[in-house]
């Protein structure tokens, strides 16, 4: 097979090539389809009902979208003409954006607490700064202990204040998702919580019809965003100036993660160039990989592009996982090449490339079949993100494997045999230092491995799942400082929602709502407030505290409160009250802001303590539900840490399953599973014991580290069940020579990929995004890892319990 | 004649009032159920907190008040079933005021509020707070406020002469003292005088024992007597009221519009704030004047005056 396979190519090279192009061509095309999708709802399970209750209360409630700016004077006080100069003017530039609705500012807001009292025919816009130019100093009076403002204009200390750009919601897009919403609240009816495939398809085509609306949205934002920043930039002088809120979070995100892309993509290409020239000094050697690296990823892209696959939070990092996998086959190929080169002066070109085909054509097929079956087990994972990144790892190592297998040959067998490789004599010292000090200390070896496991196991046992996406930024950089201060100042940053129902025996027909409803939402609020975590904290309570601050401290009575609701004007107690009361569905809506700064946040305790907190209300937990962004990611990050245990064991097995189809020994399987476990332990007990918590970014990381062993593995297992079966003998010196042999082949390559790949990944380290400094220091880990183990322990255990075959006969 | 502040009854429970011609209740004695009210009314004024925090009390926002001794929150959906003796007289009463506000009452008042230009009506306000300035100040001295009384007497002199005859405020607008209403009703209160029971008073409206004593009486002694004669006190006190109704017309018929059984709702409206008052008294707020907070909040206004219209709620 694999030799009909390499004449085949050798013989076609061109046409192969050509085919290429051609490919490579087509795919470059398709691949300007493929889309980074970092929207909240590709991180969801099909049918969340936790995500539909969200969208359900989203329809119901309406919260705008909207961005804040903080402005923090430096020289001048807070509440000065000039702020008061400065807020104006970017306002009404800010207003003039057109998907602008309004800019609410201190300027602009009506400032309920200089009326005498609430009059039926309230005119907010006539108790504003604008209309009344109140003196700095009333102003400064107002804003203390606002029950409304502080926190959410003005910050505690006063020292800063912000300005809320709301925008304006697109009508169509609403519309389309208000037809999906409804579609979707059968989820909620239902039992068994499942859709009619009739409704799937319905949903399906309002999705593509709402997709090009959202496409452009998104395109806006950006753009709105950048314009913002220009606003803000004349006035940075004097005052700083912040932008905060989720979408600016979002933006961010998007922001730092394609110049890392950048920066760091072409950095770690050129560090990747550099070694493997100074490894192999030839530069076929440095363009070969790098062409079957670039045109795997954009031959992959092209297909996602044309499969539609979006790549998510959770799965972008394929790109480099696929270098990563690609550059070890190539590596491999390259090294074997060599060897065949030096080991025979004679032969030609195609010969050579022949026999390093035939050689290598198994362990690498076994290698992508491997690391395919590590990443096919997440596809069990029941997690939508997690299983389209396993569907993704799976077309990527499929298209690595193909590329590198075809282009391989196919390039080389156009040039001329060049002659003069050998490995330099620095390699040669350290794969012959390794194979000294395995096969010197085999009990050191295990005891380590046994010590280091258990290690890892206690660190496992501390590993923590956390979700901060301000903590994505490194600290020292700007954009923390900015998301912190808005954080931390104008009430956090993360939505979370209370979801109260009113109990059926206090709803009233004569009155809009009863005192012991608006006590229990009081009671609710007040112990919420306590904790450290919540940021602004809004719902009818903050109206009912301002109309009491106006009523000179006295609580209102149940039918004044009625009273006033009946009075004030429609439009505004819908714009006043609309977010946080829904009289039609009895339902009333405490809105917070979790502040992702906040140390030592155990989001899990959080809402535990505060579901218990509840119950010590009396709160039934029929009466009230929790939505908003931050129980999603909760939810999702928990399903993810519950998978993990679930699809490592699954990997296992498979891995143990496959290894066994490969080498058709248990004993082999076995002992060849054996690194891929310790990598994977050791990888999260390090994550563990160095309190990195798993999030949404490291969550696959076991995954990835095991998918990085596995290669190794069955390259060094294959070639010592190689040499070992191929030579005549049955002692124990041979088994020491076939380890020796497989050092002297294999463990070239397994040095060079490592070399190549842990220190083009620990580039990374200089990123300002976290997640990827530590994607990057973890797979380099990961990488020495397996290299350790796949050289030290790996090799302990063949020699110790792989005899040869005695069976087989002598070749 | 009619006194100001019919409405001011119904959704803040003020206990302003002017006076009237209504002798019939001037019989009974507001001592008779005092209890009552201050048990129903002490119980519950804070809010016990449970939680991981610990025990902890708040002060309600939004309270209520059941009928009799049900302790607070025990409400459920029936209607609160306020004891209400004399729902016999006060029905009739409530079916007759409301039939002389929809066509008598309000379709003047509209037209008042229509033709009689704003600055117009404030100084009216004005006035009428003036002259009642020497009842105020009575009051404070018989509850023992001796330098609210100062203040009142001091505001009648300062708006009687440089506020031409008080249809102006200088002595809020310059000497920055606040005008502070205080009733027969509130010295009573003081007393701890019970509410007696509820009380629907022609013309007037929603009322209690209490409060109608308070009522009659100060019409009776209302400094306007001194100052003109017989018929015309009636005409001018009844303006008055008339004056501060106007603009609060609306408000009642959106609100007899939208409830069922106004007479229920009415009378709920007006116990709930009347005890609600009672719970919190204006000593509360003394610090008005001493925090500048409170200062530019409240300036103008009485203690609970939460829907009255702006000019109105304080002068009269």
């Amino acid at each position: 097979m694999s030799r009909f396979l390499a004449d085949f190519i050798i013989r076609h090279a061109k046409l192969i090539l050509l085919a290429f192009a051609i490919l490579g061509g087509l795919a470059a095309w398709s691949a300007q389809q493929f889309k980074i999708d970092a929207s909240a709802d590709t991180l969801l399970i099909k049918n969340n009902k936790l995500f539909v209750e969200t969208q359900v209360v989203n329809e119901r409630f309406s919260p705008q979208e909207f961005i804040l700016v903080a402005y923090k004077p430096k020289n001048h006080a807070l509440f000065s003409q000039r702020t008061f100069n400065d807020i104006q003017q970017i306002s009404s530039e800010l207003t003039a954006l057109p998907r602008v609705g309004e800019v609410t500012n201190i300027l602009n807001v009506p400032l309920l607490t200089l009326t005498d009292e609430l009059d039926p025919n309230l005119e907010p816009d006539q108790l504003t700064w604008q209309a009344n130019r109140y003196s700095a100093e009333k102003m400064r009076e107002v804003f203390t202990d606002h029950p409304l403002f502080t926190d959410l204009l003005v910050n505690q200390d006063q020292t800063a204040t912000a300005m809320q750009i709301v925008f304006k919601p697109n009508k169509e897009l609403l519309d389309i998702q208000s037809q999906i919403i409804a579609i979707q609240k059968k989820i909620l009816d239902n039992e068994d919580g499942e859709l009619s495939e009739q409704d799937e398809q319905k949903i399906e085509a309002l999705k593509t019809k709402a997709q090009p609306i959202e496409e452009k949205l998104k395109e806006t934002r950006q753009q709105e965003i950048k314009q913002i920043y220009q606003i803000i930039k004349p006035y940075k002088d004097d005052s700083d100036l912040y932008l905060g809120g989720a979408y600016v979070l979002g933006q961010q995100m998007i922001d730092i993660i394609q110049s890392d892309l950048t920066i760091f993509g072409s950095a770690i290409g050129l560090a990747i160039c550099v070694i493997l020239f100074l490894l192999f000094r030839k530069i076929r050697w440095v363009i070969l990989p790098l062409l079957c690296c670039g045109l795997s990823v954009i031959l992959t892209v092209g297909l996602f592009g044309l499969l539609d696959l979006r790549a998510t939070v959770i799965s972008s990092n394929f790109i480099a996982l696929q270098l990563i996998l690609t550059l070890a086959v190539v590596v491999h190929l390259i090294v074997e090449f060599r060897q065949r080169e030096e080991a025979d002066d004679e032969a030609s070109q195609q010969a050579l490339l022949r026999q390093t085909f035939i050689n290598k054509f198994k362990p690498c097929l076994y290698a992508g079949i491997t690391t395919s079956v590590g990443f096919a087990s997440l596809i069990f994972s029941g997690i939508q993100p997690v299983v389209s990144f396993g569907w993704m790892m799976i077309v990527a190592m499929g298209v690595s494997i193909c590329v590198s297998l075809l282009l391989f040959p196919a390039v080389l067998a156009s040039f001329k045999r060049k002659g003069d490789s050998h490995e330099s004599r620095f390699s040669q010292y350290i794969v012959s230092a390794i194979s000294g000090f395995t096969l010197k200390f085999p009990t050191f070896i295990v005891l380590t491995t046994l010590v280091v496991g258990g290690g890892a196991i206690f660190g496992i046992l501390k590993l923590d799942v956390e979700n901060s996406f301000l903590n994505y930024f490194k600290e020292s950089t700007q954009v923390r400082t900015e998301l912190e201060f808005i954080d931390q100042e104008f009430g956090g940053s993360t939505p979370l929602d209370l979801i109260y129902t009113i109990p059926e025996d206090e709803r009233r027909d004569d009155l809009v709502m009863g005192a012991k409803t608006i006590q229990t939402l009081q009671k609710i609020q007040h112990v919420m407030r306590q904790y450290d975590a919540t940021g602004n904290i809004t719902s009818v309570v903050n109206f009912t505290e301002l109309a009491k601050k106006i009523n000179q401290g006295k609580p209102l009575t149940e039918y004044e409160l009625t009273v006033i609701y009946k009075l004030l004007d429609e439009s505004l107690t819908d714009q006043l009250l609309g977010a946080y009361f829904n009289p039609e569905n009895n339902q009333l809506r405490i809105s917070t802001r979790i502040q992702d700064s906040t140390e030592n946040f155990n989001r899990a305790e959080f809402l535990e303590t505060f579901r218990s907190d509840l119950d010590m209300l009396d709160i039934s937990p029929d009466s009230y539900s929790l939505t908003n962004l931050f129980v999603l990611y909760q939810d999702i990050l928990q399903r993810l840490f519950a998978s993990q245990i679930m699809t490592l064991g699954l990997v296992f097995c498979a891995l143990f399953v496959v290894l066994l189809v490969i080498f058709r020994s248990i004993k082999v399987a076995l002992i060849a599973v054996l690194p891929n476990i310790l990598t994977t332990l050791v990888i999260l007990g390090v994550m563990g014991w160095l309190s990195i918590p798993l999030d949404l970014m490291t969550i696959t990381i076991s995954a990835i580290a095991m998918g990085i062993a596995v290669d190794d593995t069955i390259h060094f297992v294959h070639r010592y069940l190689e040499e070992l079966n191929g030579r005549n003998s049955h002692n124990d010196a041979d088994n020491q020579a076939a380890i020796d042999k497989t050092f002297k082949s294999v463990g070239y390559a397994l040095i060079y990929t490592t070399t190549i790949i842990a220190i083009g990944f620990s580039l990374l380290s200089f990123s300002d995004f976290v997640p990827s400094i530590l994607f990057g220091l973890l797979t380099s880990l990961a990488m020495l890892l397996a290299f350790i183990t796949d050289t030290t322990l790996l090799p302990v255990l063949l020699k110790k319990f792989v005899k040869r075959k005695s069976t087989s006969p002598a070749s | 004649m009619l006194t100001h502040h019919l409405l001011k009854k119904f959704i803040s429970g003020s206990l302003l009032s002017a006076s009237l011609f209504l002798s019939a209740c001037s019989t009974h004695s507001p001592q008779q159920a005092p209890e009552q009210a201050e048990i129903s009314n002490k119980a519950g004024s804070e809010l016990v907190v449970n939680s991981s925090h610990g025990e902890q009390t708040i002060e309600p926002t939004v309270v209520s008040y059941p009928a009799q001794n049900n302790a607070q929150g025990v409400s459920n959906s029936e209607n609160i079933a306020f004891d209400d003796p004399l729902e016999f007289i006060n029905r009739p009463i409530f079916a007759f005021n409301d039939k002389l506000f929809e066509y008598v009452l309000i379709p003047a008042a509209k037209g008042y509020t229509n033709v009689v230009p704003d600055p117009v009506r404030t100084s009216v306000g004005h006035f009428f707070g003036n002259i009642r300035e020497p009842l105020n100040a009575l009051n404070q001295l018989f509850q023992g406020e001796v330098s609210d009384s100062g203040k009142s007497i001091g505001r009648f002199l300062i708006n009687s002469t440089v506020g031409l005859l008080g249809f102006f405020d200088p002595a809020t607008a310059w000497f920055e003292i606040d005008e502070n209403v205080s009733t027969i009703n509130d010295t009573l209160v003081k007393y701890d005088v019970g509410y007696g029971s509820y009380l629907v008073l022609p013309i007037l409206g929603q009322s209690d024992l209490r409060n109608g004593f308070s009522t009659i009486t100060e019409s009776v002694f209302h400094p306007i007597q001194y100052a003109a004669e017989s018929p015309e006190t009636l005409y001018i006190q009844s303006y008055g009221g008339f004056h501060a109704f106007a603009p609060e017309a609306p408000t009642y018929e959106e609100l007899r519009k939208e409830t069922d059984d106004p007479y229920v709702f009415f009378r709920n409206l007006y116990m709930q704030s009347m005890l609600r008052d009672q719970q919190y008294p204006a000593e509360n707020q003394e610090p008005q004047n001493v925090e500048p907070s409170t200062n530019d909040n409240n300036a103008t206004s009485t203690p609970s005056e939460l829907a009255d219209d702006a000019p109105a709620s304080s002068q009269e």
